[in-house]
């Protein structure tokens, strides 16, 4: 124990000012993020979520090049270090200058949005997980393997990677999870490999192809599985109740269909989903779809280049606005022929929660969306926003799905939600946030002789959280249509 | 006496390069061992094959009584090693390196580490990156004697500084750590000449000899023999008569087995000589005799 704590004591005192101005950057960050509402962070916040991760990851590269691996003429490598003492006394630095901190930062955060961190205990200790698995073993593993910083710094891209890999770790039902997860699973058990094989017989040619090895079956894994079949995996280990589906087109909706576009021609097709009990709502991914027109032309749906693109879309009572969006010289061909569209869908299938009513100016937690508040907010002439806006620690807000309803005499349109925050860090993502956030905003115009307390009194929302519970995939077949009834 | 290094056939190739080929010695204990050679002779794999920074390719190496291969902390406690291009942490001020340095070693005397820094003259408040090289190879040497190893291992150490500090330095080791045994790499003959007690000579990764450096100068010595008028060397000259050459009516060669038998040896193959004198040789230049020999071989293959 001696000996891991005069490395790790020696580690800090040469870091020091380094660290000191990563642990100004967090507290700017986290103060930022303590009075942020809305789920985009501002430039410097967004900026600072980019800022960190690299700062943290050459700080461990630097600790860990202080003993570097690589190379027999480091002072260390003749004197009576402990490779095992020495490995402790690196990871040791990794939770005191990255983890505690970060967790640190989390905490305050959510204690400064209302929530009790002793409560959040799981998902803070979820997120420091995903940071281990997405930067700082990663970090920690390229350190080991490069000759000096300037080598860690090339490499920085495979960490950002990773980092992607990592935030973009979906909580449970999401649509594509399985391929993040295998990726994730295979890279984790594969760093600590790489590090325990450099530390314990410091085989640096073994280390570097391992990682190659590694990065590469990761790249594949992602890239070479597809969407379909990591979908299948996903329905075989959470399937949703065994009850036959169908998937048939009804007759088209009369409501207009969006466009015209120069580019694209939209076609929506109503479909009635059977086989979901009348409380569940769906979420409609597809898999796989085939036009095939009587004049021989067939186009079959290939993201991301394909002749038509597909949306995800909602089902609701059972039936589900499919929109597909053809380009127009695709569309041009076979508008005149008649058509058979068939292929299979994926369905998130929701169990409805507790509706809760949120009065104009309330805050109240809601199981499955976590503490939501209804707000006014006054625009500088006659227009003002009612904002209904969730957070939640659990990063199961992201795939819950939330339909908010307005109920006074407004007559607002359905309005468009937003969610953050752990995804991809880009300047306008704060993906260090412990915070998961829903903001669902609708404009509303103030009549001049009305002020907004007038007009909004008695202003309720009803917040229904739905549960996802399990995948399903139906097949669906249209045969002999006309696309022209269907599009615009 | 055990011997505290010692190898067979200590071989280490990287990839198509031999860099030592087969290498047995035996260092005994107490020895200053000095391993000599040009630049690329392999004393650098060598010292490193002997720490474990390298992997022998074949044959072994028992340093401190394990196998190198298996050298661990509790052996590193007992070795004190110095290079000339030893990567020191440049950002630690030289009192903060050596009171970290004495956190690994049991041994650690702060009696003796307080008589270093008095005789090299230390600055303690300066960087180790602000330090000359002497300064640095006097930091390094500080940080290796301070707990009497009992192997000190020293590549190059003195390479590049003037001859007062070089003195310095070995006089200090000498003094500070007399029971220990000393390994000590170098191409400059002249700086180990005057207290190596044994010598091996490295060429091409091949060990060329190993042998008390008494016992080498005994053996080696420089013959010139005049004769009374211009002839051709004779055919047939020992083996052991190196880098023979005649030069109107002298001959002159290198003995590298000098004795009692050598004069008569000498009278019988040169009959007609005036004049036959011996020369002591320096280890700079028995080395330099043996270097001109290999090359001449090398040739004539």
């Amino acid at each position: 124990m001696h000996a891991i704590l005069v490395i790790l004591k020696k580690d800090v005192r040469h870091l020091w000012w380094q660290i000191g101005v990563m642990l100004a950057l967090l507290v700017a960050v986290g103060c930022l993020d303590a009075r942020r509402a809305i789920v985009t962070p501002g430039i410097v916040e967004g900026l600072l979520n980019l800022l960190i991760p690299l700062v943290w990851a050459c700080l461990i590269a630097q600790a860990v090049q202080a003993e570097a691996l690589v190379g027999d003429r480091e002072f260390w490598v003749t004197r009576p270090y402990r490779w095992p003492r020495l490995l402790v006394s690196k990871a040791l630095f990794v939770v005191l200058v990255v983890h505690a901190p970060s967790f640190a930062t989390d905490a305050a955060i959510l204690a400064a949005h209302g929530f009790n961190p002793i409560e959040a205990l799981p998902h803070l200790l979820e997120k420091q997980l995903l940071l281990a698995a997405g930067l700082t073993l990663p970090a920690m593993t390229l350190a080991v393997v490069v000759s000096n910083l300037m080598q860690f710094v090339v490499g920085i891209p495979v960490l950002l990677a990773t980092l992607t890999l990592s935030s973009s770790f979906q909580p449970h039902f999401a649509f594509d999870r399985i391929r993040f997860s295998a990726a994730l699973a295979l890279l984790a058990p594969a760093a600590v490999s790489i590090v325990l094989l450099q530390y314990g017989w410091r085989r640096t040619g073994w280390a570097r192809i391992l990682a190659g090895a590694t990065v590469l079956a990761a790249g594949l894994l992602i890239g070479l599985i597809s969407f379909s079949q990591a979908f299948a995996l996903q329905v075989a280990i959470h399937p949703a109740a065994n009850v036959h589906r169908t998937m048939t087109l009804a007759a088209p909706d009369p409501r207009p269909v969006h466009g015209p576009f120069s580019r694209r021609v939209f076609t929506e097709l109503p479909f009635t989903v059977s086989g979901l009990p009348a409380a569940d709502w769906c979420w409609l991914n597809p898999l796989s779809m085939e036009i095939a027109a009587s004049n021989g032309v067939r186009y079959e749906y290939r993201p991301p280049q394909a002749d038509f693109d597909v949306g995800i879309s909602a089902v609701e009572h059972g039936k589900v606005m499919y929109m597909l969006g053809l380009r127009r010289g695709a569309y041009d061909r076979i508008k005149d022929s008649r058509v058979t569209i068939s292929g299979m869908a994926a369905l998130r299938i929701y169990q409805r929660g507790q509706a809760i009513q949120l009065p104009l100016g309330a805050t109240r937690d809601v199981p499955g969306a976590g503490r939501c508040s209804y707000t006014f907010v006054e625009g500088l002439y006659d227009a003002g926003w009612l904002t209904v806006s969730c957070e939640s620690p659990s990063r199961d807000l992201m795939t819950a799905g939330i339909n908010i309803h307005e109920e006074s005499m407004l007559g607002l349109r359905p309005a468009v939600q937003t969610r953050g925050s752990n995804a991809s860090p880009t300047p306008l993502v704060a993906w260090l946030s412990p915070l998961q956030r829903l903001v669902q905003t609708n404009e509303i115009r103030l009549p001049d002789n009305r002020t907004s307390s007038e007009m909004l009194a008695g202003t309720t929302v009803v917040i229904l959280p739905q549960r996802p519970i399990g995948y399903a995939t139906v097949a669906f077949k249209a045969a002999d249509i006309d696309l022209r009834e269907y599009s615009k | 006496m055990s011997s505290p290094l010692r190898t067979e056939d200590l071989g280490k190739s990287f990839r198509h390069l031999e860099a030592l080929r087969g290498l047995t010695i035996e260092v005994p204990e107490g020895a200053v061992f000095a391993l000599v050679g040009p630049n690329g002779a392999g004393k650098t794999t060598a010292i490193k094959t002997f720490l474990n920074l390298h992997k022998p390719t074949r044959g072994h190496a028992e340093i401190i009584g394990v196998d190198s291969r298996s050298l661990g902390a509790d052996q590193l406690a007992q070795i004190g090693y110095v290079s000339e291009n030893q990567k020191l942490p440049g950002w630690m001020k030289v009192g903060y390196f050596l009171s970290y340095c004495k956190e690994f070693y049991p041994n650690w005397r702060d009696d003796d580490l307080a008589e270093l820094l008095r005789l090299y003259e230390l600055p303690l408040d300066r960087k180790l990156n602000q330090l000359s090289r002497g300064m640095r190879v006097k930091a390094a040497l500080a940080s290796s004697l301070a707990y009497r190893p009992k192997l000190i291992v020293l590549d190059e150490p003195f390479s590049g500084l003037d001859v007062l500090v070089r003195e310095q330095l070995v006089e200090s080791i000498l003094e500070r750590t007399p029971e220990a045994t000393v390994l000590l790499a170098s191409h400059d003959l002249s700086e180990i000449e005057s207290f190596a007690s044994h010598v091996a000579y490295l060429n091409e990764g091949r060990l060329e000899f190993a042998e008390e450096t008494a016992a080498l100068a005994a053996r080696f010595r420089e013959i010139q023999v005049t004769l009374e008028q211009p002839a051709e060397l004779p055919a047939g000259l020992p083996a052991t008569w190196l880098n023979p050459e005649a030069s109107g009516v002298v001959v002159g060669f290198t003995d590298s087995r000098y004795d009692d038998r050598t004069q008569s040896e000498i009278r019988s193959r040169f009959p007609g000589a005036r004049e036959v004198a011996v020369r002591v040789m320096t280890l700079r230049s028995i080395v330099l005799a043996l270097e001109k020999c290999a090359k001449s071989n090398q040739g004539a293959r």
